[in-house]
C-alpha cells in the first residue's frame, strides 16, 4: 500500500484541481493511481469487465466527495478504502456466505491456468478471480489488505466466524487450484516452476 | 495456519503492486461520467422553457407597467390637447394651406422660436404644454363641448389614444409625445449609468432571433414584429462587456393620424383615421452588459446602450372613417437614419450548454428618443431576443 509516495505535491496540486472540477486534473489523478486502483478492483472482481465498472464507480465516487477528503493525511490509503468499498457493494448481492466449501468450479481452474511459465500477477489474479465473491472478497480483505477479521465482519454485516471460515474455505480453495496447476505443470514444464509450487505447498518460505 | 499465512504471503506478493498499463477507454467512460455531455444536452429545452415562461411574465410586466405610469401624465396633456385641437380646427384648420405643418405654428404662436423644435426638444415642449394649458382655459369657456370633450378625453380615453374624436386632430400627439420622451429619457440614462454584463469568454458570436411588440407610443396600440440578426460581444472583464451587431428587423404598427408628423407639405384633404406602417429596419446597437449573477451554467446580465435604425423600406397605408377616400399609401425608401435615436434596455438570461455554447432569452425594450422614420413616430418595441452563442477563441476557464 506504499505506491508512488513520491510525488506526494503533484498529487496535491490534481486534487485541489479536482475540487475545481477541472477535467484536466481529474484525469492526471486517475492516470497517477489507474494501476494501484485497477489491481485493487481485478483482485474483488470476477473479470476484468467488473473491475473496470467498479474502478469508475469508485472514481466517480472518489471525485464527487474529494472534498472531504482531508490533505493533511495520505491520499493513497484514503482512495483505496473507496475503491474497497465499492468494490464490495458492487459484489454485495453476490455475498451468499456458506461455511460448506464450494468445489464445483474446481476443474475449470485448473484449465484456465494450463500455460504460463511462473506464478505471476496475471495467474495468481485468475485463480482469486475464479472464487466465489465470498470467498474472494474475505481472502482479499484479509490476506492482501490486511483487515482483521474483526473488521471484515463489520464491513461486510457477517460474524467473525463466518469471516474466518470463508478465509478457511478460500485458502483451502487456492490450495486445490494450486494443485491442479502444479499437476498440470508437471507434466509440461521442469523444475523450477515446480519447485515453487512445492515450497508453496510444502510450506517454506518462498523469495 | 501456517499454511494459510505462506497461501497468503504468496498472493499478497504476487497482486499487491501490480504494474498495470493505463486504459484510455476507462478514463473515457469515466469522464463521460463525470462531465456528461448527452445529459446536459436534454436540460436546456426544459431550461429554455423556463427562461421562456421569465422572459414572459417578464415581458408583461413591462407592458402592464409602463400604461399605468403614464396614465396621469397623460390626463392633463390629453385636456390640454384636444382643447388646442379645438383651436386649431376653429381657425388656422380652413385658412391654412399646409395643415399639417400650420396647425402647430398656430398652436404655439406665443412661443415660435420653440415651434419648430417642438418634438425633438422635451423639455421645452413639456414648457409649452403648460403654457398651452392655461393660455387654451379660455377657450373652454366659449366652448363648453370642447371642455366636455376634455373630459371624455380625460377619463375615457387617456390611454386609448385611438378614439375618433382624437384622431380628428393631427397636433394632439405631438405635445403627448414630446412629453413622454422626456420622461423616458431620463429613466433611460439612469439606467445607462450602471455599465452592464455578460458572458464567459472573450469573444462571442450571437445569433438572435427576436420577436417584439412596436407601437408607436401613446398609442396604446401593438403590433407583433419581429427581427434577427447577428451580434458579437467583447468581454473587457468577467463582468462586463460591449456588444454590437446588426439586426433586420420589420416594424409593423398602427398609429393614429395625430401621432404621424411627415416632413412634408403635403395637405390631406381629410386626415385619414388610421395609419398603418410596415418599415424594414436595419438595427445596428451599441450595447454594454453587466453580469448580475453568473452560476455555474446560468447567469443574467443587465445590458443597456443606444441603437441606429437605418430605415430601408416604410410604407404606410391610410385609412379613413368615412366614405371619402384619400391617397392610400406612402412608400419610403432608404430615407431616414436615426444614428444613436434609439435606447435599448433589456435582461438576459443565459445558459451554458458547454464551454463554447450557450444560449439565452433577453426580454428588451426599445425606447425611441428621437422621432423614427418619415412619419416621425416614436416607435417604441418591447419583446424577447432568443440567441445561439458561441465563443470563437477557446475555452477558457
Amino acid at each position: 500500500m506504499t505506491a508512488s509516495r513520491d510525488s506526494e505535491d503533484i498529487i496535491q496540486k490534481y486534487i485541489q484541481g479536482c475540487v475545481r472540477n477541472e477535467r484536466d486534473s481529474q484525469k492526471a489523478l486517475y492516470k497517477h493511481f489507474y494501476s494501484f486502483a485497477m489491481g485493487i478492483c481485478l483482485r474483488y472482481a470476477n473479470d476484468r469487465l467488473d473491475a473496470a465498472g467498479i474502478l469508475n464507480d469508485g472514481f466517480f465516487k472518489a471525485f464527487k466527495n474529494i472534498s472531504k477528503y482531508e490533505p493533511s493525511k495520505a491520499f493513497l490509503p484514503w482512495l483505496g478504502r473507496i475503491i474497497t468499498n465499492t468494490a464490495i457493494d458492487y459484489y454485495r448481492a453476490n455475498l451468499k456466505f456458506a461455511d460448506h466449501v464450494d468445489i464445483q468450479d474446481h476443474e475449470n481452474i485448473a484449465h484456465t491456468n494450463s500455460v504460463y511459465d511462473k506464478l505471476a500477477y496475471h495467474d495468481l489474479l485468475a485463480l482469486v478471480q475464479n472464487l466465489s465473491p465470498a470467498y474472494r472478497t474475505v481472502f482479499n480483505l484479509f490476506a492482501i489488505d490486511g483487515y482483521a477479521h474483526e473488521e471484515i465482519a463489520e464491513m461486510l454485516g457477517i460474524s467473525i466466524g463466518t469471516s474466518k471460515s470463508n478465509l478457511f474455505k478460500a485458502r483451502q480453495k487456492l490450495q486445490e487450484m494450486l494443485k491442479a496447476t502444479e499437476a498440470k505443470t508437471y507434466q509440461v514444464r521442469s523444475s523450477e516452476v515446480d519447485r515453487n509450487l512445492l515450497q508453496v505447498r510444502l510450506n517454506t518460505n518462498m523469495q | 495456519m501456517t499454511e494459510g499465512k505462506d497461501i497468503d504471503k504468496l498472493f499478497k506478493d504476487g497482486l499487491e503492486n501490480p504494474d498495470l498499463p493505463f486504459n484510455d477507454l476507462d478514463w473515457d467512460n469515466l469522464e463521460e461520467r463525470l462531465h456528461p455531455i448527452p445529459k446536459r444536452r436534454v436540460v436546456p429545452l426544459i431550461w429554455l422553457t423556463a427562461v421562456a415562461g421569465i422572459a414572459a411574465m417578464l415581458l408583461v410586466v413591462f407592458l402592464l407597467v409602463r400604461p399605468n405610469g403614464d396614465q396621469p401624465k397623460n390626463n392633463p396633456l390629453v385636456k390640454t390637447d384636444t382643447n388646442a385641437h379645438k383651436n386649431e380646427n376653429n381657425k388656422p384648420l380652413g385658412n391654412k394651406g399646409d395643415l399639417i405643418d400650420k396647425p402647430m405654428a398656430n398652436n404655439t404662436s406665443p412661443e415660435n422660436s420653440e415651434e419648430s423644435s417642438l418634438v425633438g426638444n422635451n423639455e421645452n415642449s413639456k414648457a409649452t404644454n403648460d403654457r398651452k394649458a392655461a393660455k387654451t382655459s379660455p377657450f373652454n369657456k366659449d366652448f363648453p363641448k370642447v371642455l366636455e370633450a376634455g373630459y371624455i378625453n380625460q377619463k375615457l380615453l387617456a390611454s386609448v389614444l385611438s378614439n375618433p374624436q382624437i384622431s380628428a386632430k393631427p397636433k394632439f400627439v405631438e405635445f403627448e409625445q414630446p412629453d413622454y420622451v422626456a420622461t423616458l429619457a431620463s429613466r433611460k440614462t439612469e439606467r445607462i449609468q450602471p455599465p452592464v454584463f455578460k458572458k464567459k469568454s472573450r469573444f462571442v458570436l450571437s445569433i438572435l432571433a427576436a420577436p417584439d411588440l412596436t407601437s408607436v407610443q401613446k398609442s396604446g396600440k401593438s403590433s407583433l414584429s419581429g427581427g434577427f440578426g447577428v451580434e458579437a460581444t467583447l468581454f473587457l472583464t468577467k463582468k462586463l462587456s460591449v456588444t454590437t451587431g446588426a439586426a433586420y428587423a420589420k416594424k409593423i404598427y398602427d398609429s393614429d393620424f395625430s401621432q404621424y408628423n411627415p416632413n412634408s407639405n403635403y395637405v390631406f384633404k381629410i386626415n385619414p383615421a388610421n395609419i398603418h406602417a410596415n418599415c424594414d429596419v436595419i438595427d445596428i446597437p451599441i450595447n454594454v452588459n453587466y453580469k448580475v449573477f453568473d452560476g455555474r451554467r446560468n447567469s443574467i446580465s443587465v445590458s443597456t446602450g443606444l441603437s441606429s435604425y437605418l430605415m430601408l423600406k416604410e410604407k404606410y397605408s391610410y385609412s379613413y372613417d368615412g366614405a371619402y377616400q384619400g391617397p392610400q399609401s406612402y412608400e419610403v425608401r432608404n430615407q431616414n437614419q436615426h444614428y444613436l435615436g434609439i435606447a435599448n434596455v433589456g435582461v438576459e438570461f443565459q445558459h451554458k450548454i458547454n464551454n463554447n455554447l450557450s444560449i439565452s432569452a433577453k426580454p428588451f425594450m426599445k425606447i425611441p428618443l428621437t422621432d423614427i422614420g418619415y412619419g416621425n413616430s416614436k416607435l417604441s418595441s418591447t419583446g424577447v431576443a432568443v440567441s445561439v452563442n458561441m465563443n470563437l477563441f477557446g475555452r477558457k476557464n
